[in-house]
């Protein structure tokens, strides 16, 4: 995962390569989701 | 967003019935990559990775404005949505924001081994430095006022605890890396 700190990505930037552990343990990688539209919805319980 | 953890979630998603894949960012990696300061947040992704629209803050399925946004840019009727101009009071430095990082995972650290109040004391370092950040502060009140989040969300309180806090920071002097904008003098 590499993830440069000082650009801070934004509409037309290509979606950084991160993973992040999913709620059945196993890790999702963003990179995965190419090849179709995709809509994140980030909440949190509080 | 969740800092403490899967199980926190796991009612929600279950409430929702949601079908679709949930992953947890217990240390806000995704703040702290696409530099929000708040949720509810929604990011377009086109099927090339490249994102094509973000929200952060207020984006809501129940918001009709927000859904006939994602419906065009699912049907193709646009390409792109570019955002608003953002209304934050300053822009912290990568070297703050990894400092902000640091304090949030010592925090989470603290609080998993059952050390709340050091916990609290991290968060709030972070905080000090990025005060416009309701994540933080969210982060803070769930683990401080617990009685506030459950069994239903308190939000008339947080609006007034919201108010509270940003006065007495700015009181101490406390409003960003810029430091607190000069009060007005009265007949000014």
């Amino acid at each position: 995962m590499n993830v440069d700190i000082n650009i801070i990505p934004t509409v037309g930037d290509s979606f950084p390569d991160l993973s992040l552990p999913k709620l059945d343990g196993e890790e999702l990688s963003f990179s995965e989701l190419r090849g179709r539209k995709v809509l994140l919805f980030m909440w949190g319980s509080w | 967003m969740e800092t403490q953890g899967t199980e926190a979630a796991r009612p929600w998603v279950d409430k929702a019935g949601a079908e679709y894949p949930v992953t947890v960012d217990r240390h806000n990696l995704l703040g702290r990559v696409l530099d929000f300061k708040a949720v509810p947040n929604g990011v377009f992704l086109d099927e090339r990775g490249v994102i094509r629209y973000t929200k952060y803050g207020g984006f809501s399925v129940e918001r009709s404005g927000d859904v006939e946004t994602i419906r065009k840019l699912i049907g193709g009727e646009i390409e792109q949505q570019i955002p608003s101009p953002s209304e934050a009071q300053y822009i912290l430095s990568p070297v703050d924001r990894e400092l902000v990082e640091t304090r949030l995972r010592l925090g989470n650290e603290l609080l998993s081994r059952g050390s709340k109040e050091e916990a609290i004391l991290e968060w709030q370092r972070a905080l000090e430095l990025d005060p416009e950040n309701l994540i933080i502060r969210k982060q803070i009140w769930a683990v401080r006022y617990p009685e506030r989040f459950h069994p239903t969300i308190d939000w008339d309180w947080q609006g007034e605890q919201l108010r509270r806090e940003r006065e007495e920071e700015i009181e101490r002097g406390v409003c960003g890396p810029d430091g607190c904008p000069i009060p007005r003098e009265h007949g000014e």
